[in-house]
């Protein structure tokens, strides 16, 4: 393993490579239950795509699978709502009714909790999950364990266990030799990764503070409460307004943010977090229980501090923006600009933003035509962490530290996935009164 | 200033015109402050009030600090006392240790056991200097009956709605004015404080401000020194004011109170007409910091979240509990404002300032101040004071040199700053500094009477509440 240490070498590309072929033909061959994809000419086998979650977001990420590469089909769809897979279907039908051989669904369309499992069971080579982030860490399991390439939509988990998990499942994957893509899309998104390039080449010198507001009026849909839904239907169709199932807007959304800001800093994580926020606009009970505005302040080892705010109000002003403050410049990332000390504008690395939800797509087939296996594992995992701990610090109103974070023993999880449970409407959060667990 | 309260309260006949009288001499060190709101000359007054407050410097170098020294004026000044609270009570105290030649001569309070207590604490902490006898007003004209009284210096310390009023009818009854920190708590009511700044100026007395930390010599070295440039050109700017939720009337409720305006009175920082919320009451102090940081320009716009997540109970009006205001500058300058009230939370005071050369980390409370940069480290160590003393000293001192102090223009730019952030919090819209400085929400209800109808307004929302 000696080109490991050597990480820049030419042959690089070849042990990789070389590696992948190896690890199929002799140890994996025997325990996966399928082929691996990378072997042979690229293109020269047709990958079978499952989607398990067929909501807006899973919907989209299965065209986009699609149009990746030239020789996918769309195999099996899950969902846990029958209407929510047909709407999915037809959706995609129409999107690719020039190219019908891109969708072999056929009758492999599983509803209900253990979707995911036919789902896996059908013998896909990928599998997409974009289901409500609760169910991330567990899907992401079991795709792994399953030895089936993952492309798992962020954020992948709502609490510090599933974190913990979702850890966990990348060292396996990393040893089963399969792919894990993050939806954090951003990483995958060409003129970002052009700043990112020029700030880790020094641009700015070294970081001193960091900025992000990202205020919005929310993500809208609502389903009412129809005669016959039980608690957990309700909930399920209200997935985003339950922290237990989204995380809360600051994972499920805000996390795009904060993960920019992990990327910009090398992979470092802030050692600790003080953070506040609440229900003021949000506050019906159509909304669950999650807040509509959070507003944190990092502290890395290194000293920097990061200050982030979010919020989710209808009919509000929006503002996005993320800022990086160095000793020789500072950078305002959404406008790919670059500032001298002085404050004169000294290269706009970009003019657009490019297709990054393709992107993603476009480099996980790529990378597995070619045998390289992606592992986005860790920084999707810490960035939603990180995110975590910002929710649980204006909770509670405690500031946690990183330790305490990933550390706590708050498994939001339902007694169990039984569609007539009860399921009481959780408390809104009350810093100072709500307890850090 | 209307031309009824003008008639009501033509100039005190015992205060000096300055308009009439003519400055009276002051020595070379003197000679350059006397416009105190010019930008050039507030470094070397800063500097300069400093040292006259040092002590044995400013009997020996300066001509002014007449007060105990019997020169130029020497008189004795009367002292008006409008709104006995806790804040008041100290003001008081101070103002007396400020100066040896000073009476409380009336005063005056909306409750008649407020007046009672004042007294009493008074009588205690200054037995000498109490000469209040029958002038003694309670009542919602109170402040009317101290300026007609004939006083020198009027403190006002009563809950900020009533600021604005308060300050016009005591400069245009030609009365030094003490006014607590905020100065108001809507766009109107600034707007007439603005304009009293003006006649201040005018009519040559003195209108002082409570931002203690101006009047810190830890801060004033420190943001000397940032002012200056030692950190480079300023980028970012950070405060927070973070803390618990002091319990505060725990005696006065709906049972004990008769009407809307004795309630909400009694209890009147809970609701944003009297108060202005606790970012323009409390969390002001550190949002002036960021002004005084960008030498006293405004910013440009602000854009807010905030809400009322634990003190949500009827007893607690309808102000936030938290806010996160982000002000921006013309200049390319960020500042980030975090301030939150709620009990068995992390707390926090402390600022951060991130220029192109180093970094400034301070914490007031502590007198904590550090600069630090490539070729700097540098913390604050020296003399320190009581800025709650230093204002009133340095007032009187000013008032005895013949040339009294306003600051009129930083302290109604400050508050209206933290009045942008609160808009901007309670609509969810971003607002600019002459959108803040033009609305037209009146807060504070014309002809207060007690038995009023006065209903609570209910807890804004952003996206719903209107800007207007």
């Amino acid at each position: 393993m000696n080109a490991e240490s050597e990480p820049h070498s030419p042959n690089r590309r070849r042990f990789l490579k070389t590696s992948s072929a190896a690890m199929v033909g002799g140890a994996l061959a025997s325990s996966l239950q399928f082929p691996s994809v990378t072997l042979g000419a690229p293109n020269s086998r047709k990958l079978k795509v499952g989607l398990v979650g067929c909501g807006g977001r899973g919907t989209g990420a299965a065209a986009q699978a699609m149009k990746a590469d030239s020789n996918v089909e769309l195999w099996a769809l899950g969902d846990a709502f029958e209407d929510q897979l047909t709407k999915s279907e037809k959706n995609l039908a129409k999107q690719f009714e020039k190219e019908p051989d891109k969708l072999s669904v056929g009758n492999r369309k599983f509803v209900g909790w253990d979707a995911i499992d036919r789902v896996i069971d059908a013998g896909p080579d990928v599998v997409l999950i974009a289901t409500p982030p609760h169910f991330r860490p567990q899907h992401l399991r079991k795709v792994v364990e399953a030895g089936r390439h993952c492309f798992a939509e962020k954020p992948v988990a709502v609490d510090a266990p599933g974190v913990r998990s979702v850890l966990e499942t990348a060292e396996l994957a990393k040893k089963k030799g399969v792919s894990i893509v993050s939806g954090l899309c951003w990483r995958y998104e060409t003129g970002m990764q052009e700043v990112m390039k020029r700030i880790h080449d020094g641009a700015i010198g070294d970081i001193v503070s960091l900025e992000s507001t990202r205020y919005t009026r929310g993500v809208g849909k609502l389903a009412e409460r129809q005669p016959g839904w039980t608690d957990m239907v309700y909930q399920m169709r209200n997935w985003y307004y339950y922290t237990w199932l989204s995380g809360d807007f600051i994972a499920e959304q805000f996390v795009h943010e904060l993960d920019k800001m992990a990327w910009l800093m090398k992979g470092e994580y802030p050692t600790s977090c003080i953070a506040s926020g609440g229900r003021i606009a949000r506050t019906e009970r159509k909304y669950g229980h999650v807040y509509d505005h959070f507003n944190a302040h990092f502290d890395y080892a290194n000293g920097v501090k990061y200050y982030a705010s979010t919020r989710h109000e209808p009919n509000t002003d929006g503002i996005w923006r993320d800022h990086a403050h160095g000793t020789n410049g500072w950078c305002d990332l959404m406008k790919y600009t670059l500032y001298d000390k002085n404050g004169k504008p000294t290269e706009r690395v970009a003019k657009k933003r490019t297709d990054m939800h393709q992107l993603e797509h476009n480099e996980m087939y790529a990378s597995l035509r070619r045998g390289e296996m992606i592992n986005n594992g860790e920084y999707m995992a810490k960035s939603t962490m990180m995110a975590i701990m910002a929710r649980m610090s204006a909770y509670t109103g405690k500031a946690l530290t990183w330790e305490q974070a990933i550390n706590s023993k708050e498994d939001l999880s339902p007694p169990s996935y039984d569609w007539d449970q009860p399921l009481p409407e959780p408390p809104v959060a009350k810093p100072g009164v709500t307890q850090f667990i | 200033m209307n031309a009824t309260l003008r008639a009501a309260f033509p100039l005190n006949p015992l205060k000096p015109n300055p308009a009439s009288e003519a400055r009276r001499p002051r020595n070379a060190m003197n000679q350059d402050k006397t416009n105190h709101d010019s930008k050039s000359t507030r470094r070397s007054f800063l500097k300069t009030s400093g040292v006259a407050v040092g002590g044995a410097t400013l009997a020996s170098t300066l001509a002014f600090p007449g007060v105990n020294f019997g020169a130029p004026d020497s008189r004795k000044l009367k002292i008006g006392w409008v709104g006995l609270g806790g804040r008041g009570t100290g003001a008081i105290d101070q103002a007396m240790k400020a100066d040896s030649n000073l009476e409380l001569y009336a005063m005056a309070d909306v409750f008649e056991d407020k007046v009672e207590a004042a007294e009493a604490k008074v009588k205690t902490m200054h037995p000498n200097a109490y000469n209040v006898g029958a002038r003694k007003f309670t009542g919602l004209d109170g402040f009317n009956k101290v300026l007609d009284s004939g006083v020198d210096v009027v403190l006002l310390t009563t809950s900020p709605g009533f600021r604005p009023q308060h300050i016009a009818a005591a400069v245009e009854a030609g009365v030094h004015v003490f006014a607590e920190k905020p100065m108001a708590t809507d766009a109107p009511g600034a707007r007439s404080v603005r304009e009293s700044i003006k006649k201040a100026r005018e009519k040559g007395t003195a209108l002082v401000d409570g931002f203690v930390w101006r009047w810190t010599y830890a801060q004033r070295d420190t943001y000397e020194r940032i002012l200056g440039g030692e950190i480079g050109d300023i980028r970012t700017i950070y405060s927070a004011y973070n803390g618990n939720a002091r319990k505060r009337y725990p005696t006065w409720g709906k049972h004990n109170t008769k009407t809307d305006l004795e309630y909400q009175i009694r209890r009147w920082y809970y609701f944003t007409w009297l108060s202005g919320d606790h970012c323009v009451e409390q969390a002001v102090h550190s949002i002036d910091k960021m002004n005084w940081a960008m030498n006293d320009t405004p910013p440009e716009y602000a854009i807010a979240s905030g809400g009322r997540q634990v003190r949500t109970g009827e007893e607690f009006g309808n102000i936030f509990d938290h806010f996160a205001i982000e002000y921006h500058w013309a200049n390319g300058v960020d500042g980030y404002h975090y301030s939150r009230q709620q009990d068995n939370t992390e707390g926090g005071v402390n600022d951060r300032i991130y220029g192109t050369k180093g970094v400034y980390t301070g914490e007031s409370g502590r007198k904590h101040h550090t600069l630090i940069g490539d070729d700097l480290k540098w913390r604050w160590k020296g003399a320190s004071n009581n800025g709650y003393q230093t204002e009133h000293d340095e007032m009187y001192a000013s008032i005895r040199a013949g040339n009294p102090i306003n600051t009129g223009d930083r302290m109604i730019n400050t508050t209206m700053t933290a009045i942008m952030g609160r808009m901007a919090a309670y609509t969810g819209k971003k607002i600019t500094w002459d959108m803040a400085w033009n609305s037209q929400e009146k807060l504070v209800p014309d002809n207060i009477k007690w038995d009023m109808d006065l209903p609570v307004r209910p807890v804004r929302m952003p996206g719903k509440t209107e800007f207007i």
